[in-house]
């Protein structure tokens, strides 16, 4: 796949409309993340007393919650939290969990049988419980927020890589490759790595969606820290003001259902460029 | 591995709850004692041994908190659970398997197109998320069904049925979204079987066959997922039972944390857990019992 010429992957984009909508998404969110200060009418945090819980009007695009604040600034703001979270999730889940797949596919026996046990516990429990336990351990803030993602999405990644290296390590040009002197670590980074990257890729993207829908509902029921700006915690904070002012609630959930289309619709597109199992 | 898993986990919660339980203003005094009553100045290994040996005979102590035997809360939370994701099991599968098999059958015509974008649509969206759309839509603005309180089905099983109809539907929606896609991609596998071509062949019309022949066999994979997917909605029941007041087992499990209540987190995950590989067991033997040629 490693040889496969690089235009061929921006064709077979270009003819997946569903795929290009999705990444369009994504991009149009990583840009608004970007510029979220020049999107923004109102500093996210700044309180309009006299204009509390208003509907949307001209102003105030998407209504003010019970402080006043701009619903519209937040969810632009909430922007750059919820991707940050999602993508640092994503990185410290997908590396850990690959190196520890590399591991386990490569050296198998004592090695594989520890590491996959472990992942079993973990997969054990549903995920989002274990979520909530992780962070009901450690106390409720950002950081552990992002830490209790990454633990419970690390067994995807372990499983996938350790299944494709299974594949790759009986190949011959590893055992080239060994007979010319290489070491293990060597030959798992050069060789093994670059052939589990496309499956990784798609993983990571449909993973890069779950993870904002479980900060979602992990920050909706009080487990984010309040002074970060995220979807979820803005869907927390309208929790009880569905009767009277629903505004706060729709827009961020708005948010982050096109988000998590724009993941799942470039997963899918992805799969069907990479895999060529699936075509 | 889980019941230690979810021993240790829950000790590393920062802060006492004798603390919680005494206010700021107790003396070093009365929280010792306190402490010595609870056994919680004993090393961590022997509470671990003790909490398992009481939970195999049925006794997970007491909620620190409010004192009641956390058994009894949790037999009476669970069937609110369970009620929940029956319904929306139901629910989901009453609508994802007609629609998954019509869009394998109607493969890339437009309806196949519409089916799995409103699907990939469907595993997009929060279900809790929908669940607010459920109550500004039809509690707020249509006023179809009562905008807050609960009525267990247990004690009035109509009234109990409307309480829980948007809680299983928002539920049931996402859960849908992903079986649909199973059921979809499952069925086309099978169609492309030979034993269909010989049911065609031998002059069955074409539902027919893939009725009688198709169904059976796409659903195997089907009710795997299910069975993997009864996890995510053990997690999506305890944010949609927060958000219309069930008192279930998942209000039950935010109530312990954020009351650093040790015994209920550790009942609750306990109870969750063993439910969740209950259903996986039951799914394993489903499967058996639907394809004889898998023997374990």
């Amino acid at each position: 796949m490693s040889v496969r010429p690089k235009h061929r992957f921006w064709i077979s984009l270009g003819h997946n409309k569903l795929a290009l909508f999705g990444f369009s998404i994504l991009f149009c969110l990583v840009l608004i993340s970007l510029s979220a200060p020049f999107i923004a009418r109102f500093n996210p945090g700044e309180l309009h007393m006299l204009k509390t819980l208003q509907a949307p009007d001209a102003d105030f695009l998407m209504g003010t919650d019970e402080f006043g604040r701009d619903i519209f600034s937040r969810v632009i703001y909430g922007t750059r939290t919820s991707l940050q979270t999602s993508l640092l999730v994503v990185l410290i889940a997908g590396g850990i969990g690959t190196f520890l797949g590399l591991c386990s596919g490569y050296f198998s026996g004592v090695t594989d049988f520890i590491i996959m046990r472990i992942m079993d516990g973990l997969m054990a429990f549903p995920a989002l419980l274990l979520a909530l336990s992780i962070m009901a351990a450690f106390g409720a803030s950002q950081t552990n927020l992002i830490l209790a993602l990454a633990i419970i999405y690390i067994p995807s990644f372990t499983r996938l890589t350790r299944n494709t290296t299974l594949g790759i390590r009986e190949l011959e040009f590893i055992e080239a490759s060994k007979a010319a002197g290489a070491g293990s670590l060597r030959i798992m980074i050069d060789h093994v790595f670059p052939n589990c990257l496309s499956p990784l890729i798609i993983n990571a993207t449909v993973i890069l969606g779950y993870t904002i829908l479980s900060e979602a509902a992990l920050s909706f029921l009080g487990f984010g820290s309040p002074s970060q700006i995220s979807w979820g915690t803005i869907l927390s904070d309208g929790r009880d003001y569905v009767f009277n002012a629903p505004w706060i609630s729709i827009y961020p959930g708005l948010a982050i259902s096109f988000f998590v289309l724009g993941t799942n619709l470039a997963g899918d597109g992805l799969r069907d460029i990479l895999d060529p199992r699936m075509q | 591995m889980v019941s230690l898993l979810s021993f240790f986990f829950i000790h590393m919660i920062p802060g006492d709850p004798s603390m919680a339980l005494l206010g700021p203003n107790a003396t070093p005094n009365e929280i010792g004692n306190l402490k010595l009553e609870m056994g919680l100045d004993k090393p961590l290994p022997l509470q671990y041994a003790t909490w398992l040996g009481k939970m195999l005979t049925g006794d997970m102590g007491n909620s620190i908190l409010s004192g009641r035997p956390i058994f009894k809360s949790i037999a009476q939370r669970l069937p609110h659970t369970m009620v929940l994701a029956f319904l929306s099991i139901l629910f989901s599968i009453s609508i994802a398997i007609p629609i998954g098999i019509i869009a394998a059958v109607k493969q890339n015509t437009i309806i196949d197109r519409v089916v799995m974008f409103l699907a990939l649509v469907g595993v997009s969206v929060p279900s809790f998320w929908l669940g607010i759309l459920g109550i500004i839509l039809f509690a707020v603005t249509l006023q179809w069904i009562p905008a807050a309180g609960y009525v267990s089905v247990f004690e009035n099983t109509l009234i109990g049925l409307k309480y829980m109809a948007l809680p299983s539907i928002s539920l049931g929606l996402v859960l849908a979204a992903v079986s649909t896609r199973m059921t979809r991609a499952s069925m086309l596998e099978t169609l492309r079987q030979d034993y269909i071509r010989t049911a065609r062949a031998k002059g069955l019309g074409k539902w027919a066959a893939i009725l009688k022949h198709g169904v059976k066999n796409a659903l195997i994979p089907v009710i795997t997922v299910i069975g993997v997917d009864f996890g995510w909605l053990l997690g999506g029941t305890v944010v949609i039972e927060t958000v219309f007041g069930i008192p279930g087992m998942g209000r039950f499990m935010v109530y312990g944390i954020m009351n650093r209540d040790y015994p209920v987190i550790q009942g609750v995950i306990l109870y969750m857990a063993i439910i969740y590989m209950l259903v996986n067991l039951i799914v394993d033997i489903m499967v058996i019992f639907l394809n004889p040629r898998i023997k374990t």
